[in-house]
């Protein structure tokens, strides 16, 4: 239990380093208050963001999680990522980046620490199933955002469709009556 | 082999320090889904637009007029000799910050130049530099700047990522209206002729055929007939509203919205049935079947010209005073501006007195015009109507307060009122995200157009964010607002953030709830056609109940 002991143990400074991970998109201008603001309906993108990860961050290092809470915080980032104008790499993208936090910041010294083979063997093993927990995540994320970008097309049609409807309604009359006074003249 | 590169160098392009430029040297980008497009040439021309001309946002070149720097300066000087406010708002600003987090646009980009503090700015900058004595001398170091055509260019983007709402003018110490200045923005772009199709489309409309889309009167007409079929439909009663008649007490005129859209058109349906049931002596026009005022988006002169056809109506058919549907926009033009646009009133009309309660409409006196939620919430304040909110038991509402009526005129315990009696499960959203701190539906003033979704979206992730704390506390299913672009802008808003709320207005609800004279008994389904959950009980049921409890007695 050497890895995950330490990425629990240390799971509020390795969360925060995640989030500024996903607040990296935004101009830095504004981070610092995405950052600070703690009221969850005046800093919707900062609440949202840092609850859901805090709930994938356990997920993906085995807590044990309702699965369905895993997919809402899940859909929830993605949700909010697909409609900020970035390219999919950079909206889904830090959920890989939680890899390399942490091979850098636990794995890598956490490896040259343990010579014993033993404890070297379950570092490694930790670390995989941690791993491809995450690309497990990383994929889901991948058809939600594609689901979401959906959406907003669909949005838009249903829109066109919703804005006229009665004028629709008027037209389609005009021309069924048009074709049952064209086929009594004839 | 070649070097693959890494997730965090795929992801490396992100700031890791505060940009090297000032902001004044960052240009506005323009990225489809961010920008509404812009208006047809001829549509411009024919509403007077002299400087009308093709462009598109993403080219380098907007064609603007060879003399465009002398029109905006001149543009400007005019407005800030013409508008006291202006030349106020202009020279107030501490920066404070206050603002900056309020806007809905803000929060859902955080895009700096977003933070009203810095949209007023774009403008402020300008100023300083062709206005004051400080920026004349001491440019970039008094906040000032020269006008260029990436200038130009960040005005448009940004006075397109405001919906006016004014919920930063609410916490601005000062009080500054970044709305006005917006407007005002847009009235210079205008000049310059860049307009937005959304826009200038259904203001070319209302002011040819008097509604947004250019229906004409017969076709407008048979529309609001298939409304009366589906009434008649669920409630057996047939409705036969009068049209441009004159000499009746009322001329009622609601967004045509309500006429031609989804979930409008249930709104509409409810009004029809209301005025039916109270016997109230009242006309529709097909000359002035526009209450909205696109012409508010564009400026106040196009505003003023829109407007006039709900006075030159009134005195047409000499009427007493007008009745106004829900609606936003409509309301800020109305209460704000009407009077002295276009008043005094016509002779004909007179302080408006509900015929069936008798109260006299003070706050009314200088427009003659009556807000038709005041108008019902004195209905049921003084039982005239006879209502069952049992017929709405599968709905559990929220109320989003709509910017302009709320914010601007202060109507917030009328349609409580009213959605308290017609409902039986209602849910506030959470403090300061309602009343007066309400969030905008986040494309307002013309920006509901489809082309920017993904705009909305991001604008409207503030209020979509409270309606989902109730839903997922309270199971609330229904957005209730009593503006018309509202229930065109929130239904894609909830169905993006909140799967499952629906959007409706108030008198959709009224509608339901109301028992009719001689109406079919038992109703069975809502305004919608769909089954009610709970169906009126039988009549002999009832009957028979009633004999019970009298006999308990």
């Amino acid at each position: 239990m050497f890895f995950l002991d330490t990425v629990k143990q240390n799971k509020t400074v390795l969360l925060q380093k995640w989030v500024d991970k996903y607040y990296a998109a935004y101009p830095l201008g504004s981070t610092g208050f995405i950052r600070t603001s703690t009221d969850r309906f005046q800093n919707p993108i900062g609440i949202i963001t840092q609850t859901s990860l805090n709930v994938l961050y356990d997920a993906a290092i085995g807590e044990d999680i309702e699965l369905s809470d895993v997919h809402k915080a899940l859909a929830e980032l993605v949700q909010l990522r697909a409609v900020q104008e970035m390219p999919p790499s950079r909206a889904v993208g830090p959920m890989a980046q939680l890899k390399s936090l942490f091979k850098e910041e636990v794995f890598d010294s956490l490896v040259k620490e343990n010579k014993d083979p033993k404890i070297f063997q379950e570092i490694f093993e930790e670390f995989f199933t941690v791993e491809a927990r995450i690309d497990g995540l990383l994929l889901l994320s991948l058809d939600l955002y594609e689901a979401d970008r959906e959406k907003v097309f669909n949005l838009r049609v249903e829109e066109i469709h919703r804005s006229q409807s009665q004028v629709v309604r008027w037209a389609k009359l005009r021309e069924e009556k048009m074709s049952t006074n064209n086929n009594s003249e004839e | 082999m070649a070097k693959m590169p890494t997730s965090n160098q795929l992801l490396a392009e992100t700031p890791a320090s505060f940009p090297d430029k000032g902001w004044m040297d960052i240009k506005a980008e323009f990225i489809p889904g961010r920008y509404p497009y812009p208006a047809k040439a001829e549509t411009m021309e024919k509403m007077g637009f002299v400087n009308a001309h093709t462009w598109a946002p993403e080219e380098e070149d907007w064609n603007l007029p060879e003399n465009w720097e002398e029109i905006l300066y001149n543009g400007l000087k005019e407005r800030l000799e013409k508008h006291r406010s202006l030349k106020v708002f202009m020279d107030t600003c501490v920066r404070c910050g206050a603002c900056a987090d309020k806007c809905h646009f803000f929060l859902g980009t955080n895009d700096p130049k977003n933070m009203p503090v810095l949209r007023a700015e774009l403008l402020r900058s300008i100023y300083r530099k062709d206005f004051t004595f400080a920026g004349k001398i001491l440019g970039k170091v008094a906040g000032a700047r020269s006008v260029n055509k990436d200038v130009v260019k960040e005005l448009f983007s940004y006075a397109y990522q405001c919906t006016e709402c004014r919920r930063c003018s609410l916490f601005c110490p000062y009080g500054i209206d970044t709305a006005e200045i917006t407007a005002i923005v847009r009235e210079l772009l205008y000049e310059l002729g860049l307009g937005i199709n959304w826009v200038m489309e259904p203001v070319a409309n209302c002011n040819r055929t008097g509604n947004h889309l250019g229906i004409q009167p017969h076709a407008f007409k048979e529309i609001v007939e298939f409304l009366c079929d589906d009434i008649e439909t669920v409630t057996g009663i047939r409705i036969n509203p009068p049209f441009n008649e004159k000499g009746h007490e009322v001329l009622f005129i609601t967004p045509s919205g309500d006429v031609f859209a989804d979930p409008g058109i249930y709104t509409f349906m409810g009004y029809l049935m209301l005025f039916h049931e109270i016997g109230l002596d009242y006309t529709l026009s097909t000359y002035a079947s526009e209450g909205g005022n696109f012409g508010s988006f564009v400026s106040f002169d196009m505003a003023k010209k829109l407007n006039a056809k709900m006075y030159h109506e009134a005195e047409r058919l000499g009427v007493k005073w007008i009745l106004g549907g829900e609606c936003g926009h409509m309301w800020r033009v109305i209460n704000q501006y009407m009077a002295t646009y276009n008043g005094p009133t016509p002779p004909n009309m007179v302080t408006p007195v509900s015929p069936i309660t008798g109260t006299v409409f003070e706050n009314a006196k200088a427009t003659k015009m009556v807000h038709i939620v005041e108008f019902t919430a004195d209905l049921i304040k003084h039982n005239k109507l006879n209502l069952r909110p049992e017929r709405n038991d599968h709905l559990i509402t929220t109320w989003h307060d709509s910017c302009n009526p709320s914010r601007a005129m202060g109507c917030f315990e009328e349609p409580r009122s009213i959605l308290k009696a017609v409902c039986n499960n209602f849910y506030e959203m959470p403090e300061h995200t309602i009343r007066e701190e309400t969030f905008c539906c986040g494309a307002g003033s013309g920006l509901n157009s489809e082309e920017v979704m993904n705009l909305r979206m991001r604008g409207g992730l503030p209020r979509a964010n409270a309606v989902r704390w109730v839903a997922d506390h309270n199971d609330v299913n229904r957005l209730v607002c009593m503006c018309a672009l509202d229930r065109a802008i929130l239904p894609p808003l909830m169905n993006y953030w909140v799967p499952g709320v629906d959007v409706s207005g108030l008198h959709e609800l009224v509608g339901n709830a109301l028992i009719m004279k001689d109406e079919q008994q038992p109703r069975t389904m809502d305004l919608r056609q769909e089954d009610l959950e709970f169906p009126d009980p039988e009549p002999e049921e009832e009957a028979g109940e009633e004999q019970e409890n009298g006999g308990e007695e």
